[in-house]
């Protein structure tokens, strides 16, 4: 699978990169949660001046793959806007912010910011209005109530499947962070009269955040490559494989990440506090691991889970 | 099984519930809050307890203690735990520093520190950790230097809990050559308002209070401050941290939530996904067996053969339920996990948010995961 993107589109990423970086990085996020203004008077200005607004992720798998990508940039910085669900808004309903829905109180992040729309995991459609400010929690800052009101129609599953890609793209960008902060602190802390890297069970923590990052980013890349192609039922199917390995990923790399920190990573100076408090939103909306597993297990039910065997099973 | 909690157990845990059911809100997390309600309520509660001669119950007889077995001390610890620690900070001076200085203080320190503590009038702080001195707490440069009589300190503390609270402060400081390391070290008894001691917070995601840095900047040390003798601070610091891997009950909190999540939920519960009921199931066993394993280690520590490596199986398996549970039940309550205690209407006053970030930390306070997993290798491979 070449998995090769235009110069056009690594340019694209780079300067994302480069410009969330000149805006304050993990600092602008920092600042945004004492004052959530900070959102629109600094972050939105950033995505302007990209022209990711114009961004049809939905247009071509190239552009899906460099929305995707820059969506990683985002999350490598605890970006505090929500991008992936303006990239999927964009396509699926030609302007303003998609979020997806779940069970229990309808809750979107940066839910106050533009106008959004929702969709549920059976496609149905809704507006989000909100109906607070943000939570301002320790670990949902930006998260807001809102209410949902009913829309004619129905979203494709290619929609909804995009939209859950970006996401985990985004949190393989707080993945790609966790383990970069990790790997500086335990070559750099030294305990014993040694780093901490120099013990053999600290590397081999430090592997498994490493393998897991690599699967993750592979996975990813698999999926948004294909998602534009492979049909619905396949489409939602890929994407919450992606989503499930995300969320695993996510879970055990912070776990990991926060260990090997010790006490220091728990202090909000430190970078690691600010992406394990932010990036919980995304590990937990619409669902979290095993509500989104129960979906897999569903959608398996209906239809195998395309593998190397699936063919001859399914045929 | 070699213990038995004795038939007096569950009338005093039943005493234990009917007191916090009247003096403590259902909504309190701890009293380590902006509120400073939540350190009166704590303070009020201290008092209560005093008055019933249940503050001071595992304390002997001779220092105004009830002399109470390690079942009823067990009892109290659990009980205090689960409701999030009602006596606040003070359980640092109930439980070692009030026993460090039975064992090792003089009669005039018995007398001057042991009352107010028994009183439920003092909060004492724990100065160990150091910026360089985390897991290899043996290398602290804290100095402590002679001063006429007395002593002159000067160094930096961290990640010091309560201290912005704290009446008193238990200082490791180094008195022997700078790499004596463990054979170096004396603990000081100093006063938080002492000229030259200066607290800071460090805002966490644990919430206020957990996390502080002390600075101690020529901080003069009277005679009688010093637990004697000089540098032989190492054994009273491990028995100070020893207590703090067994003596906190975190399985008991666990207990709880798991118990009170599922009821608050109600249909809902049922409704979840097979895979999180069965998550669910299996962090009640996890909770049951680290029970177990700390009642062993309670049953070896009054049987006089404190086992190293037991206190720190028992501890692995507390942590990790710890933090198994926290997981469990901020999946279980959904979209409402980012609830915290100042969200109206957060499942269980925001209880199960305030543990699950808690308990982020558990496997790092009081001697890391790594460092427990060493000790019990170490005894598993001995015992060929
Ligand atoms: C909530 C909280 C409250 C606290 N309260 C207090 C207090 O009141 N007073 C006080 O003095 N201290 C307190 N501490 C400090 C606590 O004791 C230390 O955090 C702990 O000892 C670990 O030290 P560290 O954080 O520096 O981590 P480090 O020692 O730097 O460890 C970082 C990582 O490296 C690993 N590591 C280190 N050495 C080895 C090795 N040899 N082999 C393998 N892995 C290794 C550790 O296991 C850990 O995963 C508190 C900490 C927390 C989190």
């Amino acid at each position: 699978m070449n998995l090769g993107l235009p110069d056009e589109a690594q340019e694209l990423i780079r300067a994302a990169d480069r410009a969330i970086a000149a805006a304050g990085g993990v600092e602008l996020t920092r600042a945004a949660e004492l004052d959530p203004t900070v959102r629109t008077a600094v972050a939105a200005p950033v995505v302007a001046a990209l022209g990711l607004g114009d961004l049809d992720v939905g247009a071509d798998p190239d552009i899906a793959v460099a929305g995707a990508e820059v969506c990683r940039v985002a999350g490598s910085h605890a970006f505090p806007y929500p991008l992936a669900a303006m990239f999927a808004g964009r396509h699926a309903t030609a302007g303003g912010n998609l979020a997806l829905v779940g069970g229990g109180r309808p809750r979107v992040d940066h839910g106050d910011l533009g106008a959004w729309s929702a969709v549920d995991g059976s496609g149905k459609r809704y507006r989000a209005v909100p109906v607070d400010a943000p939570l301002g929690s320790k670990l949902g800052p930006f998260v807001v109530d809102v209410a949902l009101e009913p829309q004619p129609g129905r979203s494709a599953a290619v929609d909804v499947a995009l939209a859950l890609d970006l996401v985990s793209f985004t949190v393989l960008g707080y993945v790609e962070r966790a383990r970069a902060l990790t790997v500086e602190h335990v070559t750099t802390r030294v305990q014993f009269g040694q780093t901490l890297s120099r013990f053999q069970s600290v590397r081999f923590q430090i592997a498994d955040v490493s393998v897991l990052e690599r699967g993750l980013r592979e996975l990813a890349r698999f999926t948004i490559a294909r998602v534009l192609t492979v049909g619905d039922r396949e489409a939602m199917a890929d994407a919450l494989a992606l989503r499930v390995a995300a969320l695993e990923a996510a879970t055990e790399v912070f776990r990991i990440a926060h260990q090997l920190h010790g006490a220091i990573g728990f202090c909000d100076e430190h970078d690691l506090s600010i992406l394990s408090r932010h990036v919980q939103p995304l590990l937990r909306l619409p669902l979290a691991l095993e509500g989104t597993t129960q979906l897999l297990v569903d959608s398996i039910a209906l239809a195998p889970f395309d593998s190397l065997f699936s063919a001859a099973a399914g045929a | 099984m070699d213990y038995d909690l004795g038939a007096e157990a569950g009338s005093l845990r039943d005493r234990l519930r009917d007191l916090i059911r009247d003096n403590v809100p259902e909504s309190y997390l701890g009293a380590f809050s902006d509120n400073p309600e939540d350190l009166e309520i704590a303070q009020r509660f201290c008092k209560v307890l005093a008055a019933e001669h249940l503050l001071t119950l595992a304390w002997p007889e001779e220092f105004g203690g009830a002399g109470a077995s390690v079942w009823d001390q067990t009892v109290v610890r659990e009980e205090m735990w689960a409701h999030y620690e009602p006596r606040g900070a003070q359980y640092m001076g109930l439980n070692w520093v009030g026993p460090a200085i039975m064992r090792h203080g003089t009669p005039e320190q018995k007398a001057k520190y042991l009352p107010p503590i028994a009183a439920g009038e003092v909060i004492w702080c724990q100065g160990f950790s150091e910026p360089d001195a985390g897991s290899d707490l043996a290398s602290l440069r804290t100095r402590a230097v002679p001063d006429g009589d007395g002593w002159r300190l000067n160094g930096q503390k961290v990640w010091t809990s309560y201290a912005l609270m704290a009446d008193h402060c238990v200082v490791a400081a180094r008195t022997g050559a700078p790499d004596s390391r463990h054979a170096g070290i004396t603990l000081f008894l100093v006063p938080m308002d002492r000229a030259g001691l200066t607290a800071v917070p460090i805002p966490s995601q644990l919430g206020p209070h957990h996390l502080n840095e002390l600075f101690l900047d020529d901080v003069r040390v009277e005679p009688g401050e010093a637990i004697l003798p000089v540098n032989g601070g190492w054994k009273v610091m491990r028995d100070a941290l020893a207590y703090e891997r067994v003596g906190i009950a975190r399985y008991a909190r666990c207990d709880r939530l798991l118990t009170e999540t599922r009821a608050a939920l109600g249909a809902d519960f049922d409704s979840a996904p097979p895979a999180l009921l069965a998550r669910y199931a299996r962090a009640a066993v996890h909770a049951r067996t680290a029970r177990l394993l700390s009642y062993k280690t309670i049953a070896a520590q009054a049987a006089g053969e404190i086992v190293d490596s037991d206190a720190a199986a028992a501890r692995v398996a507390v942590t990790r339920c710890d933090q198994e549970v926290g997981g469990v039940l901020m999946e279980l309550i959904g979209s409402d996990a980012f609830d915290g205690r100042d969200q109206a209407g957060a499942p269980l006053h925001g209880g199960i948010e305030d543990h699950y970030r808690y308990s982020q930390a558990a496997t790092v306070a009081a001697g890391t995961l790594e460092m427990q997993l060493t000790l019990v290798a170490r005894a598993a491979l001995e015992a060929r």
